[in-house]
């Protein structure tokens, strides 16, 4: 039996998030986290670096070697909880482990989902969220000569995947449900040309098409082909399967908290159950510009919410100040960037572009303030100076909606918005 | 934290500020060699804003809650304890998120290297080339609770 005064069960950027703001406030406090894989917090979204051999699973690390020491952590790892008494304020692992706390933050983050397509559980289908899904895609690339590979999942990942396969010198094939690549990420603009990036290196896309079955190679287990639901069938070496991503909330579910899509939460971070909080992927904290709970699964807003969570946790009140969608993907070395309502929901928006040899700019005004933006290619530089006025809701007139389009600088903002940037008043 | 800030009522934009900056940050610390040998040209961390008679400089703030380094999918962004915040070149891989983040604008490409570059406050230095260099005062280095003064005259 063991007690800590904050115990976070996930071992990601939430969690790292949750330690770094609780030791701002408490110093001695006891603190453990339990996680699930044998690594310390690392970048999840750059493990296509693995596989590319760029970077080493160390050089992935999130923060330095001394990280959980220096911030006197218990790391139990790889250890995995499986239930939670918030009555008894008992995390029990899976080991038989019983572990009490003061404060819980529940951070374990997403996990892949798994479309209803036959033989999705066949050797040589692989996700790509971990570093344990590159190793094991990695060995079966060597292991099998791998030569041929089909990404079924147009998304950021599916396509990361894509990109990292195609420079180790596989022969690569994208197979997306939506009629257009990053449709949850890009407008249709921006998507044609990431589109185009693809085809324009080799990568044959099908786009509007569904995955039906993996099938097998002749006379063994692992996959050999996937067919479509068009009758197509795409001999392959491998499959990454990079549909979505899904909050893995069974721990809170299971012990009565509150859960929606994610973990539902308030404006503190809690859960339903007292001195237990949530953040990060498995959590659904308040998006500003929707002005409503949900989960959006990406990194930046897991910090901010782990943040959150862990100054509360600690006992200084803060509340989450709401984040919002927003993706910077580069593909090929070029970059697109996307922010908050990029596609109009509906009626009732403006929406102003600027486009020109490898730059496209779009910005989306609701009434004077803007609310969604995407830039591709050296439009994204300085795009935070538009970010910041979506989230501050900056006024803007015609006359600054203009300049903010032709040039993300302060002199694209109303004076009193320059000069508070410039002071650097929050 | 002392951080710079701009005097617009008296800047005139000459650039001094991006010029000795850039010299700052590259491997000569030779005004000539910096800008005519060595390649890829070192970046200037800063930037001249100028419409009309209006200018200023302007670079990161060092904020006390780093919309940057929160952002950071890769730990590359770090602000340290004496609230300096920096760029591990090492480990960013040029995803430009921080881009994306940061509301003043102060995080910028470096192309050749791949990777962020912002104003470091100019480390070893006591005062940031950019204030040293200024010919007009228009850039100060000062603590927020110093600049009632400044914020009279803007």
């Amino acid at each position: 039996m063991a007690f800590y005064d904050y115990l976070i069960v996930g071992n990601s950027v939430a969690a790292v998030g949750a330690v770094e703001a609780i030791r701002e406030v408490d110093r001695s406090g006891s603190l453990a986290i339990v996680g699930e894989e044998p690594h310390p917090a690392y970048s999840r979204p750059a493990i296509s670096y693995l596989l590319t051999g760029e970077k080493t699973p160390e050089q992935l690390a999130y923060r330095d070697p001394d990280f959980y020491r220096r911030m006197a952590v218990e790391l139990l790892a790889p250890r995995r909880a499986a239930a939670v008494d918030p009555a008894r304020r008992r995390v029990t692992l899976e080991d038989g482990a019983c572990l009490d706390y003061g404060k819980l933050l529940l951070a374990t983050g997403g996990r892949r989902v798994t479309p209803p397509i036959a033989g999705a559980d066949r050797p040589g289908v692989f996700g790509f969220i971990s570093i344990a899904d590159v190793a094991a895609l990695k060995e079966h690339i060597e292991r099998h000569q791998a030569r041929r590979a089909v990404v079924v999942g147009g998304g950021l990942i599916g396509l990361q995947a894509a990109e990292a396969l195609l420079r180790i010198g596989l022969t690569v094939t994208v197979v997306e449900l939506m009629d257009r690549l990053l449709a949850l990420n890009l407008d249709r603009r921006a998507s044609a040309t990431v589109e185009e990036l693809f085809r324009s290196h080799g990568v044959e896309l099908f786009l509007g098409a569904a995955a039906k079955e993996f099938r097998p190679r002749p006379g063994e287990e692992r996959v050999g082909a996937v067919a479509l639901a068009g009758g197509e069938e795409l001999p392959c070496d491998l499959v990454v399967l990079a549909a979505g991503v899904a909050p893995r909330a069974e721990l809170a579910r299971e012990a009565g908290i509150r859960v929606v899509k994610g973990i539902a939460v308030d404006q503190h971070l809690a859960t339903s159950a007292p001195d237990v909080y949530a953040a990060g992927d498995v959590a659904e904290a308040y998006d500003f510009l929707e002005e409503r709970a949900r989960p959006i699964p990406i990194w930046p807003n897991a910090y901010h919410e782990g943040r959150t969570a862990g100054l509360n946790m600690a006992g200084r009140e803060r509340s989450y100040r709401g984040e919002t969608a927003m993706n910077a993907l580069h593909f090929f070395g070029t970059p697109a960037i996307s922010v908050g309502q990029y596609d109009p929901p509906q009626e009732g928006y403006e929406v102003r572009e600027l486009a020109g040899e490898g730059f496209y700019r779009r910005l989306v005004f609701k009434g004077e303030v803007l609310v969604g933006l995407v830039c591709v290619g050296d439009a994204v530089d300085r795009c935070g100076v538009a970010t910041g006025c979506i989230r501050d809701r900056i006024p803007l007139s015609e006359e600054f909606k203009e300049k903010l389009l032709a040039d993300f600088r302060f002199l694209s903002l109303p004076e009193e918005w320059r000069r508070r940037r410039i002071r650097g008043e929050a | 934290m002392k951080r710079v800030y701009a005097r617009e009522e008296v800047c005139m934009a000459c650039t001094l500020c991006e010029v000795h900056c850039l010299v700052q940050h590259s491997r000569s610390r030779d005004l000539v060699k910096a800008f005519k040998r060595e390649r890829p040209r070192p970046l200037k961390r800063l930037r001249v804003e100028e419409r009309g008679p209006l200018s200023f400089a302007f670079q990161c703030r060092h904020c006390p809650e780093p919309d940057c380094v929160y952002a950071c999918v890769t730990g590359a962004l770090t602000k340290g304890e004496d609230g300096v915040v920096l760029v591990q070149e090492d480990k960013c891989i040029g995803c430009w998120t921080c881009i994306m983040a940061c509301p003043y604008g102060s995080i910028e490409r470096d192309l050749a290297q791949g990777v962020a570059s912002k104003c470091d406050l100019c480390p070893g230095e006591e005062i940031p080339a950019c204030v040293k260099n200024c010919p007009n005062d228009a850039l100060v280095f000062a603590e927020e609770g110093e600049l009632a003064w400044l914020s009279t005259t803007t």
